[in-house]
C-alpha cells in the first residue's frame, strides 16, 4: 500500500488516512484523556488534534485556559499542569498521518 | 498585542522555536466533522509473546482490549472473554425509556476490535480464575492463560426491597443494565395511563452513573407529559443524603450529581416529578397480577404505583469476590489499577467493579482502561508506571427530549491519598463542574460526544 505524506490544514482529516501510534510513552497516557471526545489518537470527534506542532497545541490548549464561559474544554484545559500540556501537546504532535491510496 | 499574539510570543520565548497555531485555533465552537475511513496502525514496540485476558466487553473491557493492542503492538495478544455477542449501550439508554431512541441504536459489536485491531473474542464467561497457575476456566470448560488478567466486568444487581433477580428479569425491571429489561420497562410506561403513578428509586452511593437516575426521572416525566398523560406522577426515593457544602436545601441537597441542572429539572421544568432524599426502610410490595404494579413503602411514606422501578443496589460480580476483601468492589492501586488484594499480582479491575475515588460510569471507565493498558506496555517494556496518572469523567445528561445538561472534571493522582481527586487551577477541589444551562445545544453536542466516545471505545 502506497502512502503519501499529509499536510491536513484544517481540523479534519483526509478520508482513509493512517493514523500511527508512535512507541512513546512520555505524553501518552496524558494525551488519551482527549480521545473520548477527538476520537482515537486526536483523529476526529470535536474536531482533530493531528498535523500540528507542540507548541502550536500547547499555545491552544493555554488559550483554552482563559475562556470565560464555562465551557467543557475550559474546565478540561484548567485540570492539567502546564507541563502536562506540553508533554501530552509533545505526543499528539509526534502522531503520523498519511493518506492510504 | 492581542491575547493570541501575545500568546504566540510567549510559546516563542517558552520554546525557542517557531511555530504556527493550528488553523482551528480560531474557532470557538466546536464542529463535527468526520473523515471517513480513518485507520490506526499498531506500535511497533519489540514486545514479543505477551497475553492479555480482558473479562468483560463493556466500555473498560473493549477501550483496555483495544489500547493495548493500539500502543503495545502486535506482540500483546488480547482475548476479550464475553459471554454476549454484542454491547448494549447503558449511556444514551434513558432516551429508550422516552420513545426518542431504539435499543438497536445503542447496539455496538466486537467486529471492528477483531477486525482492526486484531482482538480474539472468546463468546463465553469466566468461571474461575487461578493466579498461581495464571489460568482462566471458562463456561465452555476450556482455559485461558495469561500474563496479565483484566477484571471489566461491570456490576451484579442486589436482590432488595423484596423483590429478586427473577422479578427483574419479569415485570419488575431494573433496567440499570440496558438490554431487554430496557425494553420491558420503556413498553410499561408506554402502557401508563391518565393519573398513574411512576416511583423509582434510587440507591445509596457508591452506584453506577451518579447523574443517571435523575435523568431517568426527567425522562419519564418529560414522556409522559410530551404524550398528553394527564395527571400522571414520577415520585423519586433517593437513599442518599445531604452532601456537606451544598447550597441547595433539603430534599434537593441529597442530589448526587448535577445538583443545580437537576433542582431546577425537578422544580421548574418537569412539576410532575416529586423528589424525596434520605428515604430509608424501603419496601416493595407487588401486585397480585406481578405486572409491574404495587406498592411502595419507606421512610418518605406509602406510594402506590403503577409502574415501580426499583434500582437495586449493585456489588462486583460474584466471580470477583477473591479480589473485594469481603466488600462490594476490587481495591486497586489507581497507578495501574492493579489489585491490591494479597496473591492477586497481576489481576487488573477497571472500570465499575473497582474501588476508586472516581465515578463509576462509561466514560471515566474508558480512561481507566487506559491508565491499565499504559501500565501493563510500560511492564512489558519493563519501564515504571506514569507516576502521575491523569483520568477525565464527562458526560451529557439529557433533560427533555430535546434539551441536556453535562458534567465533567478532571481527576489528578494525590500521592498523600494514593487516590484520584479532582483538580482544577493548581489545586485539588470537590467538585465536577456542571452546564451553565440546560439546552439544546447541549443536547445536540451529546450526540457528538456519545458517538465519538462509542468510536473510541470500539472502532
Amino acid at each position: 500500500m502506497a502512502t503519501t505524506p499529509c499536510f491536513a490544514d484544517h481540523h479534519e482529516l483526509p478520508n482513509n488516512a493512517l493514523v500511527d501510534s508512535p512507541n512513546i510513552s512520555k505524553g501518552r497516557l496524558l494525551a488519551s484523556n482527549c480521545f473520548q471526545c477527538h476520537a482515537t489518537q486526536g483523529s476526529g470527534g470535536f474536531e482533530a488534534l493531528l498535523n500540528t506542532s507542540q507548541t502550536g497545541m500547547f499555545a491552544e490548549l493555554m488559550e483554552q485556559r482563559f475562556k470565560i464561559k464555562r465551557k467543557i474544554m475550559a474546565i478540561h484545559a484548567q485540570g492539567y499542569t502546564k507541563e502536562q500540556l506540553w508533554d501530552l501537546s509533545g505526543y499528539l504532535a509526534s502522531i503520523n498521518v498519511t493518506v492510504q491510496r | 498585542m492581542n491575547r493570541r499574539t501575545f500568546l504566540q510570543a510567549l510559546m516563542l520565548t517558552a520554546t525557542g522555536g517557531l511555530t504556527s497555531l493550528p488553523a482551528w485555533a480560531d474557532d470557538d465552537e466546536d464542529d463535527n466533522k468526520t473523515s471517513t475511513n480513518v485507520r490506526f496502525s499498531l506500535a511497533n514496540t519489540g514486545i514479543t509473546n505477551k497475553h492479555v485476558v480482558i473479562v468483560g466487553g463493556g466500555m473498560a473491557g473493549a477501550t483496555a482490549a483495544k489500547y493495548l493492542r493500539l500502543w503495545g503492538g502486535a506482540g500483546v495478544s488480547v482475548t476479550l472473554v464475553e459471554p454476549n455477542p454484542i454491547y448494549v449501550s447503558n449511556i444514551m439508554s434513558g432516551l429508550v425509556l422516552a420513545a426518542s431512541r431504539t435499543l438497536s441504536s445503542l447496539n455496538y459489536s466486537y467486529t471492528n476490535l477483531i477486525n482492526n485491531y486484531g482482538i480474539s473474542l472468546k463468546q463465553a464467561s469466566v468461571v474461575s480464575f487461578d493466579n498461581t497457575r495464571k489460568i482462566v476456566t471458562l463456561s465452555d470448560n476450556s482455559s485461558l492463560s495469561y500474563d496479565r488478567l483484566i477484571f471489566a466486568t461491570g456490576i451484579q444487581l442486589d436482590d432488595a426491597y423484596g423483590l429478586t433477580a427473577t422479578d427483574y428479569a419479569g415485570n419488575y425491571p431494573h433496567a440499570w443494565q440496558s438490554g431487554p429489561q430496557t425494553s420491558k420497562l420503556a413498553s410499561l410506561i408506554a402502557n401508563m395511563g391518565n393519573n398513574d403513578t411512576f416511583v423509582m428509586t434510587i440507591p445509596a452511593k457508591p452506584y453506577r452513573c451518579p447523574p443517571g437516575p435523575y435523568e431517568r426521572a426527567c425522562l419519564v416525566a418529560d414522556y409522559l407529559k410530551r404524550t398528553g398523560k394527564t395527571g400522571t406522577k414520577v415520585i423519586v426515593l433517593d437513599e442518599n443524603t445531604a452532601i456537606a457544602g451544598s447550597d441547595l436545601s433539603a430534599p434537593y441537597n441529597a442530589i448526587q450529581a448535577e445538583p443545580h441542572s437537576f433542582h431546577q429539572a425537578f422544580t421548574q421544568i418537569h412539576t410532575n416529578i416529586t423528589y424525596h432524599s434520605g428515604v430509608t426502610g424501603i419496601s416493595v410490595t407487588k401486585s397480585s397480577a406481578n405486572d409491574g404494579s404495587g406498592s411502595i413503602s419507606c421512610s418518605a411514606g406509602n406510594f402506590s404505583a403503577k409502574v415501580i422501578n426499583i434500582i437495586p443496589p449493585h456489588r462486583a460480580p460474584s466471580v470477583m469476590t477473591n479480589l473485594c476483601n469481603g466488600g462490594r468492589w476490587a481495591p486497586v492501586n489507581v497507578l495501574n489499577y492493579e489489585s491490591t488484594v494479597a496473591n492477586m499480582t497481576g489481576i487488573h479491575v477497571i472500570g465499575d467493579a473497582s474501588q476508586t475515588t472516581q465515578p463509576k460510569a462509561g466514560h471515566i471507565a474508558n480512561q481507566e482502561a487506559k491508565v491499565c493498558a499504559d501500565a501493563i506496555i510500560r511492564a512489558f517494556q519493563n519501564q515504571g508506571v506514569d507516576p502521575a496518572p491523569v483520568t477525565n469523567s464527562a458526560c451529557y445528561s439529557p433533560i427533555t427530549n430535546t434539551t441536556a445538561s453535562w458534567l465533567t472534571g478532571v481527576y489528578q493522582y494525590d500521592a498523600t491519598s494514593k487516590t484520584m481527586r479532582l483538580w482544577a487551577n493548581g489545586a485539588f477541589t470537590d467538585k465536577a463542574i456542571e452546564s451553565a444551562d440546560i439546552s439544546s445545544k447541549n443536547f445536540s453536542k451529546m450526540s457528538t460526544w456519545f458517538n465519538t466516545l462509542m468510536g473510541d471505545s470500539f472502532s
